[in-house]
């Protein structure tokens, strides 16, 4: 199985297929299989933003997706683990989901449920799905400055609907520092997607 | 502004002297921003993009009021496709093509239906930013050998076709009565632009840049395949992307000459802009393999034939700055957006003007004390022997409060003197 976690970590994408079909005919179990492809995205995500680049993110993403399609129809029924559950969405004005998508692939692989509301989402969007939903975490993304103010409004919908001390707030984007943390009232902010699936680990006591 | 030409010849040589690496007067303000000037004249997004008065009317009085050494307010990017596409055909005309849209406005995106852009008051709401995605590449991944064997043709048969919803059915009567309004749009261009130039230079407005040099793998990015699915072909089909941006560096290379001979012949400024966007995503390795070769022969080429490139390095850039040591010295302006200043001061020596340093942010929730500390800081790391222009992130700073943007300029105007 290490072979599987080291390809996934060395981004060899036709080996690590491979692999995952001849240890599915082996007879191997659908879960270790899937965990040693976790174990892979877990290795890569330990890496700092110095040694490893969003081409790198996206490449292991997809190598990681490809492998769960394999994977999935032998899953059906298996119980995994789950570390709980994750909203996130790309706020209202802005439709780049690069971002969000990278850390919707490394959530997933650490065993997080996702509930991908997508881009362009209102605030009120927000608020309903912590409604509907009751996850621990809430992430917000935004390529552009003009991302700013609606996750202030997103926050500000969440405490006018008293949901703020049940949910933390992370916002991720290329533009996001302390400065707009401190103006949208965030927990967190990360301009680097794996290392916000770092502090929501840290969050969740999945660390 | 009554000595309106003497103001923008003491523009020139300040912007000149700091991309020289020499003490100018005074350290020099360069900024594009699309978004700021209409939000502070009282224009709705809407009407600044689409309405050609009001934009020339929002660019006027910004730069009276504020009197930046250079400021740009570009629009947007979406006809760069089809003049691309027309290079081999005439070059002028593709050169007008391209650039309709970037200071055009949002015609050419009306006339076209784009699958790039989303704009405000279509698309969008009517004080939204313009935004690039595509939803899906308009260039499969089989196609590699065609763009590399036979571009041009590829471009007009195929891209061409599926980047702009009404010339999707070739000698339909949409896609001929669309390429007959784009040529009307087109037609009425060069008159617009010595217009907007004329009225803006009455305000001694000198552009950030009036010229632009896309580099090949960021053109790819953008327009063909979108940053995500190229990523994925840098690891499959790696000779394929390399092969296919040789063949473009030459072209886009003449864009900038052109571009740039035009800028100088209207408004006197050397600079032309050079966009990298996919810095951010490339390791130093996939950087140097990749992106940096190309970007290196168009720069050289401008440097040759007498402009200044303006390299936009748009992200992060900290990991690259070893790489960028081999840029010639003295001859380029590195503007960056998120990378520290000091930081790249330390790495790239004294020989290179930097730009950049007022994070967006600030200028959006900071205070006019916060601005003023913060620039007098910059002012006092950087500004000593020159090489410095005080800039914000690529038009990031559309929201920002008029009052600190006010504080960061006349903190340059007083304290920036040498």
């Amino acid at each position: 199985m290490n072979e599987i976690s080291d390809a996934i970590t060395n981004l060899e994408e036709e080996k690590v297929l491979k692999l995952v079909k001849e240890k599915l005919d082996a007879g191997e179990d659908p879960i270790k299989i899937l965990e040693a492809c976790r174990m892979g995205m877990t290795e890569i995500g330990k890496e700092s933003g110095d040694t490893i680049f969003l081409t790198d993110l996206i490449m292991a993403g997809e190598i990681f997706n490809e492998a769960m399609e394999i994977l999935m129809p032998k899953l059906v029924g298996s119980a995994t683990k789950s570390l709980g559950k994750v909203v996130i969405g790309t706020v209202e004005g802005d439709i780049h989901n690069i971002g969000k998508d990278i850390a919707i692939n490394f959530l997933r692989a650490e065993g997080f449920e996702i509930v991908d509301l997508g881009v362009d989402v209102p605030a009120q969007k927000f608020v309903d799905a912590i409604k509907e939903h009751n996850p621990p975490v809430i992430g917000m993304s935004g390529l552009l400055t003009l991302s700013i103010e609606p996750m202030k409004k997103s926050v500000e919908a969440i405490v006018a609907a008293n949901l703020r001390d049940k949910v933390k707030v992370i916002i991720g984007g290329e533009r996001t520092d302390e400065e707009v943390c401190k103006l949208v009232g965030a927990d967190a902010w990360v301009n680097d997607a794996i290392e916000g699936v770092k502090i929501i680990k840290n969050w969740v006591g999945g660390a | 502004m009554d000595n309106a030409e003497e103001l923008i010849k003491a523009k020139i040589e300040r912007m000149e002297n700091a991309a020289a690496v020499k003490e100018p007067d005074r350290v020099p303000i360069g900024i594009a921003t699309s978004y700021f000037p209409a939000k502070y004249a009282g224009v709705s997004y809407e009407d600044m993009w689409h309405d050609n008065n009001k934009y020339i009317e929002v660019g006027a009085k910004f730069c009276k009021d504020f009197n930046w050494d250079a400021v740009s307010f570009h629009r947007s990017f979406e006809s760069v496709a089809i003049g691309l596409a027309l290079a081999s055909f005439d070059a002028d005309l593709a050169i007008l093509v391209a650039v309709n849209s970037v200071l055009g406005g949002g015609a050419s995106h009306d006339i076209l239906g784009d699958v790039y852009s989303s704009n405000p008051g279509r698309e969008l709401g009517v004080n939204n930013e313009s935004q690039w995605v595509i939803d899906k590449p308009v260039m499969n991944d089989d196609e590699w050998d065609q763009l590399i064997e036979r571009p041009f043709d590829f471009m007009m048969e195929s891209i061409i076709t599926r980047a702009y919803k009404n010339l999707a059915n070739k000698g339909s009567t949409t896609a001929v009565g669309s390429l007959i309004k784009l040529g009307m749009e087109v037609g009425k261009f060069p008159g617009f632009l010595m217009e907007m130039a004329g009225k803006l230079k009455e305000e001694a407005w000198l552009p950030y840049y009036y010229a632009l040099a896309p580099n090949p793998l960021d053109l790819i990015g953008a327009f063909y395949r979108d940053f995500d699915k190229l990523s994925l072909d840098l690891y499959r089909m790696p000779e394929k992307v390399k092969k296919a941006c040789e063949g473009l560096a030459p072209v886009l290379a003449a864009v900038g000459k052109m571009t740039g001979k035009i800028s100088l012949d209207v408004t006197g400024s050397r600079r032309v802009f050079c966009p990298i966007w996919y810095n951010t995503y490339l390791s130093p390795e996939k950087f140097k393999e990749f992106h940096f070769p190309h970007i290196k022969l168009i720069v050289n080429e401008l440097i040759e034939a007498g402009f200044t490139p303006l390299m936009s390095f748009q992200g992060r850039s900290d990991h690259l700055l070893e790489v960028l040591k081999e840029l010639p010295a003295g001859k380029v302006i590195m503007w960056f957006d998120k990378t520290d200043l000091v930081k790249a001061r330390e790495v790239l020596g004294d020989k290179y003007c930097l730009a950049g340093g007022i994070p967006s942010s600030l200028l959006i929730g900071g205070t006019p004390e916060s601005v003023k500390k913060h620039t007098e800081k910059l002012l006092d790391d950087l500004k000593s022997g020159g090489g410095l222009i005080v800039s914000s992130e690529f038009n990031g700073m559309g929201p920002a409060k008029v009052e600190n943007v006010k504080a960061m300029t006349e903190t340059v105007m007083n304290y920036g003197k040498y």
